[in-house]
């Protein structure tokens, strides 16, 4: 039962790293953006699908999955740039529920794009030789696949990227200056809407990762989209809209709380989640590490 | 109701008039249609208690409208109650749904507001999904009540009809004007003794009767019901609904419901991409007619053509 328990945290780990990628972005968007992007689950979808694309291209190249990772990456962050530019510039300054509702009909227009591409089946991504079968400790009673190891490793590391960017950098100076105060980056001569952009993009990206991820361990089909966006809504609202600290432990809860759920009362795991949602907003609206005044 | 007398008065009657003639002027198929506009036209108006004249977004209102229709489903084909048994039991179960969830929401605003409605929404999803006794996730199918088409289409207009009236008489009474004084600001109400959270709490609890309504009228409508009534896509379709007609508008919302409704019959016909052709419709409307359409005609500058007064929000 330990043993069980122990594999169930682990697995829950590595849930959690693939829902923290998306999650962070979606926390530094709202951040310095002020926006809730409701299209972060098509992005990951996106680069998910694209990663499919790519490593069925490379096949026969070595070492196709990491390229497919790259390139999904990228271009789910160039999508989002894109998205960026043609869109959300022209809402900032309006009310929320317009913003809300351009993304709600940018979601249904990608939905509707990768479902013509890509169709309505389920694709995986095949995983490296080294990345497949599991690692066994205590004696065999611990059982993890080595694919949840490295999604663990994959987020902690993009985490750690992040970090760097965001406190040893110039842009990582410039977007904390926007993020605390727009008005006076703009006064400080910053390029406030290129700096926007960045960020938008880095979070896209971010998600577009975390979809070929997701690819490699299960598969991808229509629907994920929004399903990804609302479980990270709920990671990001447990731990605070806008902090990237609580939705490392945000996205914590929730993996741990969807893959323990399981053992104890499996047909209401995902009711669980929203449940928590539920609680946190209600005592602490702001979230677990959010401030109040946000 | 002294704005509805006259001319008004009659342009609404004339509208009755030919909602009454159309099953015997349109085809079996569309007056399933038109049966359908309306029911969506009863849930973007309840939605719209609270979307525009509480000024809070939900986005978890599908749960009041699939609770309703679960309910009325379960009375129905599990225990075989009559029609209006299942049509009033569902729309007060809703009601209640609405209390327990609403009196949690209305201590927000803003972004957690819409946070809080949408888990919500998703937990009751999440618990009827697994739920083996209403059919998990395939539903309840083969749900009895739609004997006559035409039938169905005139207790739906007629029931429709009352709830405008009286959401018209609600939003219209002091109680609006408060309701409307509390989406203004949050701070200043309470300086004349006004309970905020109070009033969108009861504006809460209305909207979630109707929506329920609506909801077992759809399932009856549909002969099943399934757990995607509860999901985001009717959450959103609804606020979409409300934007495309216009928010700031009693009867905007129901412009809004009907015109999507038959679009997407009418583009259903010919291409499989409707979510592709609304999408665009979403953006564009967002960027380019953000107060709808019969808000947009509303608030033109005085010309010939000119909406009747009533039609506007209480100010």
């Amino acid at each position: 039962m330990v043993e069980l328990i122990i594999t169930q945290i682990i697995t829950g780990i590595g849930a959690a790293g693939l829902l923290l990628l998306m999650a962070v972005g979606l926390s530094l968007v709202f951040g310095v953006l002020h926006i809730l992007d409701f299209v972060h689950g098509s992005i990951f979808l996106f680069g998910g699908y694209v990663g499919y694309s790519a490593c069925l291209l490379l096949a026969s190249v070595g070492g196709g999955f990491w390229l497919s990772l790259m390139v999904g990456g990228l271009v789910a962050a160039v999508l989002g740039a894109f998205i960026e530019v043609l869109l959300l510039r022209r809402v900032y300054e309006r009310q929320l529920l317009f913003q809300f509702l351009l993304l709600f009909g940018v979601v249904y227009i990608l939905a509707d794009v990768m479902k013509i591409t890509w169709g309505t089946g389920y694709l995986s991504i095949p995983r490296p030789d080294f990345l497949s079968g599991s690692v066994s400790y205590a004696g065999g009673g611990v059982v993890v696949a080595k694919y949840n190891l490295f999604v663990i490793v994959l987020g902690a590391a993009t985490m750690a990227v992040l970090w760097l960017i965001m406190n040893r950098t110039r842009f990582g100076l410039h977007v904390r200056a926007l993020h605390q105060q727009k008005e006076m980056a703009d006064v400080l001569g910053m390029n406030t809407p290129l700096l926007r952009t960045s960020v938008f993009a880095i979070g896209s990206g971010m998600a577009g990762l975390a979809g070929v991820a997701i690819g490699g361990l299960g598969s991808l089909s229509p629907g994920m989209d929004v399903e990804a966006v609302i479980l990270a809504f709920s990671i990001v609202t447990i731990g605070g809209l806008g902090s990237v600290k609580g939705a490392i432990v945000g996205a914590l809860i929730v993996g741990l709380v969807q893959c323990l759920g399981l053992l104890v009362l499996p047909q209401l795991n995902i009711a669980f989640i929203y449940l928590v949602m539920a609680i946190v907003l209600v005592i602490r609206p702001w979230g677990l590490f959010g401030r109040a005044t946000a | 109701m002294s704005g509805m007398s006259g001319k008004n008065g009659f342009i609404l009657l004339v509208i009755l008039a030919a909602l009454c003639l159309l099953p015997w002027v349109v085809s079996p198929m569309m007056v399933l249609v038109l049966t359908e506009a309306l029911i969506w036209v009863l849930f973007a108006i309840a939605t719209n208690i609270v979307l525009g004249y509480g000024g809070r977004i939900t986005f978890g209102h599908a749960a009041f409208f699939g609770a309703g229709g679960y309910v009325c489903a379960v009375l129905l084909k599990k225990l075989g109650a009559g029609l209006p048994a299942g049509i009033l039991c569902s729309a007060v179960v809703s009601t209640i749904l609405g209390l327990i969830i609403g009196w949690f929401c209305v201590r927000l605003t803003h972004v957690y507001f819409a946070m809080l409605t949408m888990a919500f929404g998703q937990l009751v999803w999440a618990v009827v999904y697994r739920w083996r006794y209403v059919g998990a996730d395939t539903g309840i199918i083969g749900v009895p009540g739609l004997t006559s088409s035409v039938g169905f289409y005139f207790l739906v207009l007629i029931l429709v009809s009352i709830s405008i009236l009286a959401i018209y008489i609600i939003v219209h009474s002091p109680f609006g004007k408060v309701l409307v004084g509390t989406r203004e600001s949050e701070v200043r109400p309470p300086f004349i003794g006004i309970n905020v959270r109070r009033q969108q709490l009861v504006a809460f609890v209305i909207s979630a009767f109707f929506s329920g309504l609506s909801g077992s009228l759809f399932v009856i409508l549909n002969g099943i019901a399934y757990p995607d009534i509860l999901t985001w896509v009717y959450s959103g379709q609804v606020l979409v609904m409300c934007l495309l007609g216009g928010m700031t508008v009693l009867l905007g919302p129901a412009v809004g419901a009907v015109i999507l409704i038959l679009l997407q019959h009418w583009i259903t016909g010919y291409t499989q991409n409707w979510p592709l052709v609304l999408g665009f419709i979403i953006v564009l409307l967002v960027l380019f007619l953000p107060n709808g359409i019969l808000g947009s005609i509303l608030d033109r500058k005085p010309g010939r053509f000119q909406l009747p007064a009533w039609l506007r929000l209480p100010k």
